[in-house]
């Protein structure tokens, strides 16, 4: 059966009713975005791969009662923000970073690569609830109304976060020499 | 398109180059392994699969069977006496085919038979009306010792003997059955006559029915 047309959750329920090789479709075209999502918002990797092992459980352990009422999407990164948020509610709270990014000097075949880096460390500076959304942004095709319900927050507070979150990242890798001064837009790290 | 909108697609276009991340190979074989494990039903749909060709199979099977079991019903005897001759041709032809090949046959076995049982004394065993066929020379056939019409036992003896000549897969030369005929005709027995001259033009349709016999298939015709 070709499974690479079939929507997310055809996908699901055919593994609900025991295709296997649904679920691996499924597992292939989302696991790289589930992994970054997740990677990207919890500073310990041993721990955000556990979360992204735990994330997968869940669907799999769910995939029984599963019923298409939402986009799978949806439905699954929902899964994911609720066990960071749980992660984090577990760990004591800490001191967030303030440090800008050390400058770089992108030149070379190593440039893209560099402006990766440089752009992850500026992510891992943003606010938890600006990165989560950037993030759902950038991995998903979620809209914003979506991405409010993932998180459980307004559309307008999923607006406003994307908003600043985007504006600190230019103004930290412009400070970083990796962003055009004359296009940078103003803005700020601060939470909204 | 304004600034704003650039700065997006400038920051898009950087982010799409961080997605190379993906998880480790082992935790992907684990997640697979697990999902294999915690399959809901994993034979399920294979076995829904195999049900379907299966049931399939089953119904053209019943089909098959009722037809073949309906073809039995209208013909019992034609079956009986195809599967008693049991020719290694004759069991790789259908069973309709089979059946309708054995009734002539038979047919043209009784009369002859009727003809001979009419010459020897055995009227009972011969139909009035010449067509019709009863059943007693055919049980005789089958089972000769079950058959409490025969009246004496030397008459079953004939019965028996007949009944293996006629199912002796050589059937008798035109000539001896012209033989017969003339016997029947002096014996006086006319009708049994018509019906063994009957069954001689229908086994050997080309064969040259001698000129003294020729009328005796016209029943209106006056005999010699």
């Amino acid at each position: 059966m070709e499974y690479s047309t079939q929507h997310d959750e055809a996908l699901m329920q055919a593994y609900a009713r025991g295709e296997v090789a649904a679920f691996e479709a499924l597992y292939g075209r989302h696991k790289g975005a589930v992994y970054r999502y997740i990677s990207r918002q919890v500073s310990d990797q041993d721990m955000a791969r556990d979360l992204y092992q735990d994330f997968w459980s869940r669907i799999i352990r769910s995939a029984p009662t599963y019923t298409p009422s939402a986009k799978w999407t949806t439905w699954a990164y929902r899964i994911a923000h609720n066990l960071i948020v749980d992660h984090y509610r577990s760990l004591k709270p800490v001191e967030p970073e303030t440090d800008a990014p050390s400058p770089g000097s992108p030149h070379g075949a190593h440039e893209n690569r560099v402006l990766a880096e440089q752009l992850t460390t500026c992510m891992e500076k943003l606010p938890a609830t600006q990165r989560e959304i950037f993030l759902l942004s950038q991995e998903t095709d979620l809209s914003l109304h979506m991405i409010a319900e993932v998180v459980s927050a307004s559309h307008e507070a999923v607006k406003s976060r994307l908003r600043y979150a985007r504006n600190a990242l230019k103004e930290c890798l412009s400070r970083v020499g990796a962003w055009p001064a004359s296009t940078a837009d103003k803005g700020g790290m601060g939470n909204e | 398109m304004s600034d704003k909108q650039a700065n997006d697609d400038v920051l898009n276009a950087l982010y799409a180059k961080t997605k190379h991340e993906l998880p480790p190979a082992e935790i992907d074989q684990h997640i697979l392994a697990e999902a294999r494990q915690h399959c809901p039903n994993p034979r399920k749909a294979q076995l829904a699969t195999w049900q379907r060709i299966l049931s399939v199979a089953a119904a053209m099977l019943f089909t098959v069977y009722i037809f073949f079991d309906v073809r039995q019903l209208d013909h019992p005897d034609a079956l009986t006496e195809h599967f008693d001759d049991a020719s290694p041709s004759s069991l790789s032809a259908p069973a309709e085919m089979r059946a309708e090949k054995a009734l002539p046959e038979l047919e043209m076995k009784e009369q002859m038979f009727e003809a001979d049982e009419a010459r020897e004394g055995f009227a009972p065993y011969a139909d009035q009306s010449g067509t019709a066929l009863s059943r007693e020379p055919r049980q005789a056939i089958e089972a000769p010792a079950a058959t409490p019409q025969v009246a004496t036992p030397s008459a079953k003896l004939k019965k028996n003997e007949q009944a293996e000549a006629f199912t002796d897969e050589s059937a008798p030369s035109p000539e001896s059955m012209v033989m017969r005929v003339r016997e029947l005709i002096r014996a006086g027995e006319l009708e049994q006559a018509r019906v063994l001259l009957d069954s001689l033009k229908t086994i050997y349709p080309d064969y040259a029915i001698p000129a003294d016999l020729a009328r005796l298939s016209d029943n209106s015709a006056p005999l010699p």
